[in-house]
């Protein structure tokens, strides 16, 4: 069970660090070469056309802020002598969260054509932290119980 | 009696002594020395073998000497010091004209043994050389002898000039392509083999190699000689030293250039335009050096585009063509941004906009200058062949990011000036449907106009507009002569002759979004022909409306497909 976790922990930690770079690299190239510049135009037309992206947005940081404040919440009031593992999981969750959000609010595709890609990616890093944060908080706490 | 005796004796033995030393032959080593000189007068210095070979070996050290080897031509082609020149003894004093400009240089002469060099070290003192050695003999020194011979920069001019000779040209690519000997073949020193073709057969035919200052062509003599040639000259004066007159042309860049240079005037209504052109414009030698401006065209910011990072014609703007363009379809802006576009660049109608790309087939430039004509700059210009060409005439380039002067000043004409040179879709359809004369060319590849792809990442649809005939690509160098320039009108009137039209008929070029059409546009208006258009929104708007009527395959063949856009998979786009 333990090998388990860790073994998730890990896969996650590895998709959200892979979310992160493709972000930059979708970034990177859409600056440089023309094709992947109108292509990432042309999905911003697309997907405006097809969904309610400002919707789908609230809702992503909706879901993000409830997963921070969860895991904050956890961390201050079910560990009363928290690891510095259980320290990073939690400022990395509120990095993330904040990195999202604040990206979300503060840019567009009037500043950065590849928006969407990118707000999608550190959606998806916030989230799987912030889910990642959650259970190893309550998991955790609910171990030591089981133990006591 | 016996007192005297000793001191005579050894006044004697000081005698000997002195004679014997002021006696030693030539032989013997020496270094170099001020003054005192073996065999001649006594401002001639001597020099030892190591220390020649040394100067030699040395490339930048070798430079400033001349060496001279004054043996008989069978003693010399039989093997001397490296970057000597032969001269022999007694012709030196007829041949001092040849040899002037080193009069107050380091002049080292070499023979056998030193005797000969000697004399002519004296015939050169006599005649007012300040700075001569007699260097050891060749068959006394260590030396490294080579058996290709030397000849100066006169010599090489004379031999360049006949056009009897082979010679090897070591410079870079781009500066023999800009200018070189009639006979003259390009060649890396390190990989002679490359030219062996062109090479003579005759093995005692004369070759003469050449460079920039002599280190290079000296390589290649060394590989011609192992090749088995025997009649192989080096030319010590490259052309960094010497401003050859290559074909009747001088370097591009010298004191004899200017002579031949001036470009002509050209037209308004030209668009393409030489290096030399623009060059005259940048030297004030035109009437649009007034008020020109220079466009690096290309996609990007400035910080990201490599090519003008890397080096860019004097002054150029980098013009990103997203400030041409709108993002929806990708045509061409508002009225009112280009003319916006235009004062933040400091142009007006009366500006010479000079465009260019990296080479001859990239559209950038073409699309930029399309713009600007349909706005109503009445004088633009295109760099044929683009930076390409610009570099391969050796001209200067410079690095750095130059920002342009807003203008304040009114365009000069309300934008668009012309708006008939661009064909809205909804025009388009019309034609197609009511005009027997006019004909919607496609000036996109092959592959794109038969339906296999759709030639771009972002569209997923291929085919082309009902009616659409193909008049060839440009990306594939169909538009371009074999020296990057631009082709003429004849060439498109035989991409439309194989489809049964001419330039008689209307013509509205198109192609994916707007680029590569520019180019046959631009071609007709310097020809004056002012029955053709430019499609703006391409295959990508057309496909854009799933009801519009598309042809996918060759319309000339039975297999040809008639059906909507809508009815199109969605697979096509180019991965």
């Amino acid at each position: 069970m333990a090998v388990m976790k860790k073994a998730l922990y890990m896969i996650a930690s590895g998709l959200e660090a892979a979310l992160l770079i493709g972000a930059y690299v979708i970034q990177y190239f859409t600056r440089r070469k023309m094709g992947m510049a109108r292509y990432v135009v042309y999905k911003n037309r697309g997907w405006e056309a097809k969904y309610p992206m400002e919707l789908l947005q609230y809702a992503a940081m909706a879901a993000v802020l409830i997963l921070t404040v969860l895991a904050v919440a956890g961390y201050v009031r079910l560990h009363r002598k928290p690891s510095i593992r259980m320290k990073g999981m939690v400022l990395v969750t509120v990095f993330l969260a904040v990195l999202f959000i604040g990206f979300t609010l503060m840019s567009g595709t009037d500043r950065l054509r590849a928006y969407y890609f990118i707000d999608g990616m550190f959606a998806a890093a916030a989230l799987v932290q912030g889910i990642k944060a959650n259970l190893g908080l309550y998991a955790g706490r609910t171990g030591r119980r089981s133990a006591e | 009696m016996r007192k005297v005796n000793k001191i005579f004796a050894s006044l004697l033995a000081a005698a000997m002594l002195f004679s014997v030393t002021a006696c030693s032959s030539n032989g013997t080593p020496k270094e170099t020395t001020e003054a005192g000189s073996e065999g001649g007068a006594s401002a001639v210095k001597t020099m030892d073998s190591a220390t020649l070979q040394k100067i030699q070996d040395d490339k930048e050290k070798k430079e400033g000497y001349l060496v001279i080897d004054v043996r008989s031509e069978e003693e010399y082609k039989a093997g001397h010091v490296k970057f000597a020149i032969h001269m022999p003894v007694e012709t030196i004093g007829d041949n001092l004209s040849a040899i002037e400009d080193w009069k107050d240089k380091p002049v080292v002469l070499v023979c056998n043994s030193g005797k000969k060099s000697g004399e002519a070290a004296d015939i050169l003192v006599e005649n007012g050389f300040t700075d001569v050695t007699n260097a050891e003999g060749v068959k006394d020194g260590g030396y490294n002898l080579v058996t290709w011979g030397n000849i100066r920069g006169t010599e090489l001019q004379k031999i360049g000039d006949e056009g009897q000779v082979l010679i090897v040209d070591l410079r870079d690519a781009a500066d023999y392509e800009a200018g070189h000997f009639k006979t003259a073949v390009n060649a890396v020193a390190e990989e002679m083999s490359g030219v062996e073709a062109q090479l003579p057969a005759d093995k005692n035919a004369m070759i003469v190699t050449h460079c920039y200052s002599g280190n290079r062509s000296a390589v290649a003599a060394q590989a011609l000689v192992d090749m088995g040639y025997t009649n192989v000259y080096n030319c010590l004066d490259g052309a960094k030293e010497v401003e050859y007159v290559f074909d009747g042309t001088a370097q591009p860049g010298t004191e004899a250039a200017g002579e031949n240079a001036g470009a002509e005037a050209a037209d308004q209504k030209t668009v393409f335009v030489t290096p030399e052109w623009v060059k005259s414009v940048i030297d004030g030698e035109q009437k649009e050096s007034e008020n020109y401006v220079i466009l690096e065209c290309a996609w990007g910011e400035a910080a990201d585009d490599p090519a003008y990072q890397e080096g860019h014609i004097k002054g150029a703007f980098h013009m990103n063509t997203d400030s041409v363009e709108e993002e929806e379809y990708w045509n061409i802006r508002t009225p009112e941004e280009i003319e916006a576009l235009a004062a933040q660049y400091g142009i007006t109608k009366d500006t010479t906009v000079i465009c260019y790309g990296d080479s001859g087939k990239n559209s950038a430039d073409d699309r930029v200058a399309f713009v600007f004509l349909w706005a109503g700059v009445e004088n633009v210009k295109c760099l044929d062949g683009g930076f390409e060409a610009w570099t391969k005439a050796g001209y200067e380039t410079e690095t750095g990011v130059n920002e342009p002067t807003a203008t304040e000043e009114a365009f000069g004409v309300t934008v668009p000036a012309h708006p008939e040179y661009v064909l809205s879709i909804d025009e388009v359809r019309t034609k197609l449907e009511s005009d027997d004369n006019f004909k919607l060319v496609s000036i996109r590849s092959e592959a794109e106009f038969t339906g296999e792809t759709s030639g771009y990442g972002y569209i997923d649809r291929a085919g082309e507009p009902e009616g659409a005939i193909w008049g060839h690509d440009t990306d594939d160098g169909s538009y371009n002569n074999a020296d990057g320039t631009t082709v003429n009108a004849d060439t498109l009137e035989g991409y439309l002759a194989e489809s049964d039209a001419s330039m008689d008929n209307e013509l509205s070029f198109y192609c994916g979004t707007g680029w590569r059409a520019c180019i046959p546009f631009l071609i007709c208006y310097e020809e004056g022909y002012t029955n053709v258009s430019l499609y703006d929104g391409g295959w990508f708007q057309w496909q854009m409306d799933s009801a519009l009527p598309v042809q996918v395959g060759d319309p000339n063949s039975e297999d040809c497909v008639h059906t909507t856009v809508g009815e199109l998979s969605a697979d096509k786009a180019a991965k």
